[in-house]
Order: structure tokens, then sequence, then C-alpha cells
């Protein structure tokens, strides 16, 4: 599982593998716990997502409706059914893959911007229904009363527990994802990105493969929504609508495009930066939407992506320069 | 009439799009392990029979036989999986991509693993990507560009892409190569290059179908040649034969 030829991969692993287990015994207060919480669901949510946008260059406008049918279904099926959370979770993630790849595996089989006019209506669609399957989802005035999550004796029913757990999902799915995209599959999905033509006549099944990681990329973001649910203990539909949507393209796109540290990177800075912004909510959006700008000016690559990349061409001229 | 020499036998192939026939009742046969060149003024449709042969379009009507099976409903990625793989003439490298990760896409037929395996990266996966990784350096010293293998593919030189494109196609361990076009672009070293490369090729083994414009390299290394002109196949012959033909004289330079 650990791939040891990649070292410098997993130098990166072994630093954050340490930092999640140190920051919160250094970190004693309770707001700042929330946020790097918070911080840890979108890092999943835009990991995967970045799978999708950044590697195979296919842009989705409706993953907050897979992260709210995975909190939907988890806080349904164990609140008002009693399942177990653990497997609810589970059945939440595999439906809301079957979900995602009746939505994508038509848009996706025609080029052009199909996928993200299908995300975008599927995700208000899915919004409208919870809000006025009010029996079942408890309306706009939300859904109280979702256990945590625990295993054996142990409750995640703090934001210091909760951190542990959030976080040991973020660093599978970062490793995971860096598995994926150092392998034939993930090569194939920049080869969509690149030439989609190109990549089919090298034997890609680019319809195949781009259904597929469109349909794991849903699934990241149902496993992220099933962990606020049971963090939260309560949802409602706000967390869900379209805000949510353009905000993971935006750390997708300000993290850099194709790059699994800077999807966290983005989840990081713009989870923070929205935290700080709260003070002046109203404007939250025009400071997103500005720095959305300034990025694809200055940085079109992101963030991360856009310095590795400048230090790199830095490096190949000197190169040349020396002959 | 069933040579068995024969690796591809295009037999009466029409593409139209729509009023217009782009190739009109197009027949011939690729032999095995020849050069055969495709020429013929712009617009002759050269092109489009490269893109019916890989299956980016579907034949209006006629069919395609490779190694005697019908490839001509196939898609583009099936086809690649028969054993024949291409290059573009307007270039088609993965530019996101670094030159090294260029040719290990072209590895793709030639490897098996999954979604699954590949997100646990299982041991088997590991294991394939050692070989891919050897055998693409390994190509890329074959076409001059094993010092690049790090550099982002975009940051190519023209002529070093082209070829690029040449060992990612030939990463797919093909039995028949399509190129379009490959010295278009280049200049009189580098067409001298790319010529020893496609005899180089041909000696791996390999079918190569050429479409080309450059009359010295098609005359140079072609063993048959199949002209073109306005969708109609015109001639067809050794290099020599289609020299003396008058209607490709005519077709080229014009009626007296």
């Amino acid at each position: 599982m650990f791939p040891f030829i990649r070292k410098r991969e997993n130098l990166f692993l072994a630093i954050f593998a340490l930092l999640i287990i140190l920051i919160p015994l250094l970190i004693k207060n309770k707001y700042y716990l929330i946020v790097m919480n918070v911080v840890g669901l979108n890092t999943i949510v835009v990991v995967g997502l970045n799978l999708l946008i950044g590697f195979a260059g296919q842009i989705s406008l409706g993953h907050a409706a897979f992260y709210g049918m995975g909190a939907y279904l988890s806080a349904i099926l164990t609140t008002t059914y009693h399942f177990p959370p653990w497997p609810a979770m589970v059945i939440a993630m595999f439906a809301t893959g079957v979900v995602a790849y009746f939505v994508g595996y038509p848009s996706l089989k025609l080029r052009g911007h199909y996928l993200v006019m299908a995300t975008l209506g599927f995700s208000i669609i899915v919004n409208i229904f919870m809000v006025e399957l009010d029996k079942i989802t408890g309306g706009p005035s939300g859904f109280p009363g979702i256990p945590n999550l625990s295993i054996g004796k142990l409750i995640f029913d703090n934001d210091f527990k909760n951190f542990y757990l959030i976080w040991t999902f973020a660093f599978f799915s970062i490793l995971v994802s860096l598995n994926l995209v150092n392998s034939r599959v993930g090569r194939a999905l920049k080869a969509i990105h690149g030439s989609e033509v190109a990549a089919n006549t090298l034997g890609v099944d680019t319809d195949k493969y781009k259904t597929k990681v469109f349909v794991l990329s849903a699934i990241f973001a149902s496993l992220s929504g099933s962990l606020y649910a049971h963090y939260l203990t309560f949802i409602s539909p706000r967390s869900f609508d379209f805000y949510y949507s353009i905000q993971v393209v935006t750390m997708v796109i300000v993290g850099g495009m194709g790059s699994i540290w800077g999807a966290f990177f983005g989840a990081g800075l713009l989870t923070v930066l929205s935290e700080i912004l709260h003070v002046a909510e109203k404007y939250n959006i025009i400071v997103y939407g500005t720095i959305l700008t300034l990025v694809l000016v200055s940085l079109p690559e992101g963030v991360i992506v856009g310095l590795y990349n400048f230090y790199r061409r830095r490096k190949i001229r000197a190169l040349i320069e020396e002959g | 009439m069933n040579h068995p020499g024969t690796i591809l036998r295009v037999d009466r192939l029409r593409k139209a799009f729509g009023g217009v026939l782009a190739v009109n009742d197009v027949s011939f046969d690729v032999t095995r392990n020849e050069i055969t060149a495709i020429m013929g003024p712009n617009g002759a449709g050269k092109t489009t029979i490269l893109n019916l042969i890989t299956g980016i379009y579907p034949p209006t009507s006629g069919k395609i036989l490779f190694k005697e099976k019908t490839i001509s409903r196939l898609k583009p990625f099936q086809i690649a999986f028969q054993g024949i793989t291409r290059t573009f003439q307007n270039l088609q490298v993965f530019q996101n991509m670094t030159v090294l990760e260029n040719v290990m896409v072209g590895f793709h037929t030639q490897t098996k693993s999954e979604f699954f395996s590949c997100l646990l990266h299982v041991p088997k996966v590991a294991k394939e990507e050692k070989i891919v990784t050897e055998e693409g350096y390994a190509l890329l010293r074959f076409l001059n560009l094993e010092a690049k293998a790090d550099w982002l593919s975009a940051s190519l030189p023209y002529g070093d892409q082209k070829r690029l494109e040449i060992a990612r196609a030939l990463a797919g361990k093909p039995k028949l190569i399509l190129l379009d076009e490959p010295v278009a672009g280049l200049n009189i070293k580098e067409t001298e290059e790319m010529s020893e490369l496609i005899l180089g090729i041909k000696e791996k083994g390999i079918t190569v179908i050429l479409v080309e414009h450059n009359m010295n390299l098609v005359m140079g290394i072609s063993d048959e040649i199949v002209v073109l002109n306005y969708g109609t196949k015109i001639s067809e012959g050794t290099p020599r034969e289609v020299q003396m033909d008058p209607k490709v004289i005519q077709a080229y330079l014009g009626v007296e």
C-alpha cells in the first residue's frame, strides 16, 4: 500500500502524518480545532474533485450534491432507521457512486461543457429535494440528532477526537490519490486532459475512465459528507447548496490543478480564509471571486503547481545555459 | 486474392462529410513489414484514411481488415489494443505531462492495472510501474530523448515533440504504425534523421504507413506507394512505377 519507490512523496506523507498526530496535542483552542476539522472535511472533497478536474480535465459544479447525499443518507439511515453508522456510511458511498454513474455516464460521453451543466442541474435538484422532502430530511430547518461515530467504546463526540477521525480519512484519501495519479490509470486520466483523441488512439477507453473518475470523486465527497453529519450531529440544506460546489472548485483551482498536495493546500487556505471573512459574510463571495480571478490571471496553474513549475523552468533554463 | 503477406486491407472504403466525398471507394493492401506511403495533393483524403483506420471516424461504407479481422467498427482504443498506433499531423503530445510520462501512457495496452489496484498500489502495480519506467527510458534512448525525460513535454522543441509522439506510439508495441507527416516542419538534417528512424522502425519488424508530402523521403524509403487525388486512388506501385505514372504527374503538375 505504501509505494516505497517514491521517496520524496513518502517523506511528505510522513511529515503530514506527524503533523496530524501532533497538532491536536499542541493546539488546545476549540475554535481552531473546529476550523481544522472543516479543513479536513474539505480536503477529502477537494482531493477527490481534483482527480476529476485537475487530472482528467472534466469540470463538475455539482459536488455539493454528492457531499450532501453522503450527509443526508448517513443521517437518515442512522437516525430514522437506526442503522449502525459505519455500514450506513458505506451504503451512502455506494448509493452516491451509483447516482454519480447515472449522472456522469451520459454527460461524459459528450464533449464540451455538458458535465458542468448536468452536474449543476443535478445539484440544484438534490438541494430542492433536501428542502422539500421535509418529512424525510427535516426540510429547511435541518436534520438534528445524528449519532456520533464510534469504534467499540471510543465515541467521537468532541472536536479533539473528531480531528483524529477526520484527518485519518483525509490522510488516506491523499495517500490513495497519490497512488492513483502515479499509476497507469492516473497517467491515462492526465492524457485525457492533454488530448482526448491521442489518449484514445493509445488504448485508453476515455469514456470509461472519465465516468470512473467522476464516480470516484463523488464517493470521496460522500465519505466527507457522512463524516460531517456524524461530527456535527446536525445538517441542513444550506451546507450543500450551489455555493459549496463553487467553493470546492475554487479550492481545486487555487491549490493547483493536477496536484494532490495542492488540493490540500487549496482546501486549507480557502477554508481558513472564509473563516476569517466570516465577520463580513455578505462580502465573502466577492473576496472568493477576486481570489479566483487573481490566481487565474497571475498563476493559472494554481498557487502550488504554479510556483513549482516556475522553479522547475528556472532549473531547466539554468541547465541549458550551462550547456 | 488473399495474399499471405497482407497485414492491412482497405476495401472499397468511403467517407462522406455531408455532401463531400473525402474518401471515395479506396482499396489497397499493406504488406507486412513494409513501408507503405500514402501521398497526394492537399485535400486528397490522406489523413482521413488514417482517421478511418484508427477508428476516429466510422466509415460511410467499405471495410478495413487488420490481420484478416474487420476493425472498421471498432473504437480507437480497441484498435490500439489490436496493435495499431499512430502519430498526428498537428501534434497531440500530452503537454501537461513530462516526456517520460507521455511515453508511459503509450504502454497502456501493454499493462493491466485498473482503478482499484492502482488506488491501493498493490504489489502487481509496483512491478508494472518498474517495468514501464525502464522500458520508457529505453524507448527515449532509442529516440534520443533520454536526457529530457523529466521535461514538461510542452517545453520541448518541435522536432523533439515529433519524435516523442513516435516514441509514445512505439510503446504500445504495435504491429502497424501510422505516421502522419513525420517530417513536416523539420529541417534537412532532422528530415534525414527521421528517415533513418523510420527505417529503424521497419527493421524492428513493424509495418509502417506513412502520409507525407516530402517526395525525397517518400521515394527514398517507401516500398509501396498509394497515390490519392480528390479522395480517389489514382495510382499504386513501387516508387519507380508511381513516378512514371502519367496520372500522378498530371495530378501534381496539372494537364499540359
